[in-house]
């Protein structure tokens, strides 16, 4: 099946502002929009720059506005995109070139909340066994692929770019709520910010954007509980 | 094995802020508005029924026997609604407005127009309408 592909170029060096280049496929219905950005690339435009690695929606790389909509690429397929299918970077990040924006802000963020076990007791012989119950407790927020999606679907993010985010929430609260952990104080006291915790506004915009499924804003709400708790 | 922080990363957050009581009053007030204001809207449209919200039949209902309930009511819903509606505009000011100056500027306004609303709607309450009426 023929689809008009309409992709937001821009070219920092050469281009004055963004425009849109159109480029028709032929795809299976089966097809992934990552597919036919693939297409494009190889067979019509080989100027078209796009970031992806694994290419099954493990890695997190080509997270991108489909349709309005954040998604990944290698997630969406053509049948659900119609005759014409827009994709655009994600939004309020500076774009490098074309779908490849600047990753850097966001993993600041994500570096801000100790995304790391902390825990000073002498490890044990072989690992620090966990119940099952206990693991499942943060089980949710393990599937996190740091794409992005979220944060920048997030009106509160796209209003004040200093906001925490709901992706470095998520990772938190992945350590927060694990028993082997020691470090959830200090991971709460950094988010009882103004630009932490507090800036979401429940829109939920983060829930349907994540390619994940995870229940971010419900993440997001326990460590809040967890702040007026504990601190 | 101590605790590991990357040297080389600033602690850009996690100053102590005054959002967490903000964000926990809004909730609280949210909740006992929405039952509240319910009340309020049913009782005053339902039973009082509409023409007859004037300022004589309030008077009267402070007056009565459950006066003072009635009072601390329509305090509440004066107090709850203008902290919960204004600390909303606050939120959205900080969210939207970046420059420091007009920020600042925007938010001595917002407190000047609660403050003189309150103070108004705490005038009624305690001395009643007066030539208000």
């Amino acid at each position: 099946m023929k689809v008009t592909m309409r992709i937001r170029r821009f070219n920092p060096e050469k281009d004055k502002k963004p425009w849109w280049g159109e480029y028709t496929v032929d795809v299976e219905p089966t097809d992934r929009v990552l597919d036919a950005l693939h297409q494009i690339k190889w067979y019509q435009d080989g100027t078209l720059t796009l970031r992806r690695s694994c290419a099954h929606g493990i890695c997190g790389s080509d997270a991108m506005v489909i349709n309005g909509r954040n998604a990944l690429a290698c997630k969406v397929l053509m049948r659900d995109v119609g005759k014409v299918c827009q994709v655009e970077p994600l939004r309020s990040m500076r774009i490098v070139k074309d779908l490849v924006v600047d990753m850097e802000p966001f993993f600041a963020k994500y570096r801000a909340v100790l995304p790391y076990l902390i825990n000073e007791e002498e490890p044990p012989e072989k690992e620090r066994l966990q119940s099952p119950e206990a693991r499942e407790r943060f089980d949710d927020t393990t599937k996190c692929i740091l794409c992005a999606a979220c944060t920048t679907s997030c009106p509160s993010y796209w209003a004040n770019q200093d906001y925490i985010g709901p992706a470095a929430i998520v990772q938190a609260h992945r350590f927060i709520f694990d028993d082997r952990d020691q470090g959830a104080l200090e991971r709460l006291q950094i988010l009882d910010d103004r630009d932490g915790v507090w800036r979401c506004r429940t829109v939920f915009n983060c829930v349907q954007a994540c390619p994940r499924d995870i229940d971010v804003t419900k993440a997001i709400g326990e460590v809040k509980l967890a702040i007026l708790e504990e601190l | 094995m101590g605790v590991v922080t990357s040297p080389n990363v600033k602690r850009k957050y996690g100053a102590p802020s005054f959002e967490r009581y903000s964000w926990f009053f809004m909730r609280i007030s949210g909740l006992i508005m929405f039952l509240a204001v319910t009340f309020h809207l049913l009782y005053m449209h339902m039973v009082v029924k509409v023409e007859n919200i004037t300022f004589e039949n309030i008077v009267e209902r402070w007056n009565g026997p459950y006066g003072l309930l009635w009072k601390a009511f329509d305090l509440s819903l004066l107090l709850l609604g203008m902290l919960h509606g204004y600390n909303g505009v606050r939120w959205s000011i900080n969210d939207y407005i970046h420059h420091k100056g007009w920020n600042l500027a925007l938010r001595i306004l917002l407190y000047i127009l609660a403050g003189i609303l309150i103070t108004a709607g705490l005038a009624v309450l305690i001395n009643g309408p007066g030539d208000l009426r």
